[in-house]
């Protein structure tokens, strides 16, 4: 669905953020894309979205380059960002002015959506809190059906009841058709939602596994400091450590620490990828 | 809901909605300039008569249109410098860079708003304006007059026609050009520009004259309305090319 070959990008000259970044992104998938600060996890969602234009390279959405805004891919794409403002206007005026441009859009969706989500209609959106514009903005992003949904820490600025709200709603959502990309820093939040694990790390894609395959090649374990079992990463936790190893035949199948995960990821990038690649030998 | 078929090609359709939106965003700041605009023009007309306290019937209202004509183009260029404001924002330009509809209609929405919309709005208030004016005089000199009412079919509409469409063309172009201040910046590289224009047309003359013994240079054009129709050329080449360059500024623009 989402093509990006060779792409390179600087915000100055001397500090190229992307050098030769090449990634895949497929329908029918929800990638988590993870990184440390500065990584340009946003940075890469402004390129997907067609709102940064890359100094070499290209990046296309079902074959269309994304820089030249077209109206085919921009109705099949919507990018909820981080920071956003919306106009002076209801609720309903929103939708009534902004859902006509995509063919798909679920009026009785978006209605329903935002009943569960407790945000008032008629209300002024630039009255809403910071937590229930977001919220109205994920609504409308799911209302939209667009094909691709880039989603920049969608649970940030959220209460607790409306993060639990946010995955009921997500969970609910048929994606099948649809690729959600979600950054976030907040792993806790989303890991139950994320199919597919990517991760950014000094301008390139160190990491992407799905899920399925994280489970099936590796095991989250809590060891014994004196314990035998080989790790690829481990961090102390109180009278052990939490560990990442290569799944046995006798393992059973354990949740991923997505953050454990992520901080082996970044420390130890090739032995992690190897456990992927030659049939689990770290 | 209606549902607008993404198709790449310039859509009238999606244009009107592009210029509802636009419209709807920024209705309520529009309108208070507008009423804003309005006041001044009627203080300024009513004031002789309160100056004369109400009893001068040989005041009879206002017969030039030039100071209104300058406050409604004043309000004008405030919001055509304002119309790209969105742009200058990483947490509002996703909005417009992102909206599925063509950079040619995002573009025409604005200019359409800007001018064509705008410029009627001006000679509506106008109208109402003098209208207004014209009963109050006429109620306090006894009987009413219409020949201060302003004209919309007029030489005088047809110049701020030709002004307006000249000035709303360059403070386009400087709204999607500064990201902030855009009235002042645009007005400031508009008189730049002109002084530049005046002080290399100087030291050209003084080079080309300098040693040939010629004290004084004029240019004289013996048809009075050629100049007129230079000018007015000029006028529109530079308005037509402000044009296209905003446009070509708007499809390259990314988020900052």
């Amino acid at each position: 669905m989402v093509n990006i070959e060779k792409l390179t990008f600087a915000f100055k000259k001397s500090q190229p953020l992307f050098t030769g970044l090449d990634m895949k992104l497929e329908k029918g998938n929800t990638y988590g894309l993870f990184g440390l600060n500065g990584a340009g996890k946003t940075t890469l969602l402004n390129h997907i979205s067609g709102m940064l234009f890359p100094d070499s390279g290209i990046c296309t959405l079902d074959g269309s380059p994304v820089r030249e805004r077209l109206p085919e891919v921009l109705s099949n794409l919507f990018i909820l960002p981080e920071q956003f403002e919306l106009p002076k206007m209801d609720a309903l005026q929103y939708i009534d002015l902004f859902g006509p441009f995509y063919p798909q859009f679920d009026f009785k969706y978006m209605t329903d959506t935002l009943d569960e989500f407790q945000v008032e209609p008629a209300k002024n959106l630039t009255e809403l809190s910071y937590g229930q514009r977001k919220k109205f903005l994920i609504a409308f992003a799911l209302a939209s059906r667009a094909g691709l949904l880039l989603m920049d820490e969608p649970t940030n600025g959220l209460d607790i009841p409306s993060k639990s709200q946010f995955r009921k709603i997500m969970a609910a959502t048929d994606n099948s058709d649809r690729c959600v990309v979600i950054s976030t820093h907040q792993v806790r939040d989303l890991d139950t939602l994320i199919d597919r694990i990517t991760v950014l790390h000094d301008g390139s894609i160190i990491f992407d596994q799905t899920v399925q395959s994280i489970i099936e090649k590796l095991t989250f374990l809590k060891l014994e400091t004196d314990s035998n079992r080989t790790n690829i990463y481990s961090e102390e936790i109180l009278g052990g450590v939490s560990a990442i190893c290569i799944r046995e035949e006798h393992d059973r199948d354990t949740q991923i620490d997505l953050e454990l995960l992520f901080n082996g990821i970044i420390m130890q990038t090739k032995n992690l990828n190897s456990a992927f690649q030659n049939g689990g030998t770290a | 809901m209606i549902h607008l078929e993404p198709v790449n090609q310039l859509s009238f359709h999606r244009l009107l909605q592009v210029c509802k939106l636009t419209y709807y965003k920024n209705r309520r700041q529009w309108l208070t300039g507008l009423l804003a605009a309005s006041g001044i023009i009627l203080v300024v007309w009513v004031l002789p008569l309160l100056i004369s306290g109400f009893t001068s019937g040989s005041i009879s209202g206002p017969s030039d249109y030039s100071f209104a004509m300058f406050v409604f183009v004043l309000w004008g260029l405030l919001v055509t410098s304002d119309i790209f404001q969105e742009l200058h924002s990483p947490a509002t330009a996703y909005q417009s860079l992102t909206l599925p509809a063509t950079s040619g209609e995002k573009f025409l929405a604005a200019w359409i708003l800007t001018f064509p919309f705008l410029l009627l709005v001006f000679i509506a208030s106008l109208f109402v304006i003098s209208l207004l004016v014209s009963v109050i005089y006429g109620i306090l000199n006894g009987g009413l007059s219409f020949s201060t009412i302003y004209l919309p079919f007029s030489s005088e509409t047809y110049e701020l026609t030709t002004r307006y469409f000249y000035y709303n063309s360059l403070f386009l172009l400087g709204a999607i050009l500064f990201k902030k201040n855009n009235f002042l910046k645009t007005l400031l590289a508009i008189i730049t520009i002109v002084i530049s224009f005046l002080f290399l047309t100087a030291v050209t003359m003084f080079i080309i004259t300098a040693g040939s013994g010629v004290d004084s240079f004029s240019f004289q054009l013996d048809d009075p309305h050629l100049m007129d129709t230079i000018s007015r050329i000029f006028m529109f080449v530079v308005a037509f090319t402000s044009l296209l360059l905003t446009y070509l500024l708007l499809k390259k623009r990314q988020v900052v």
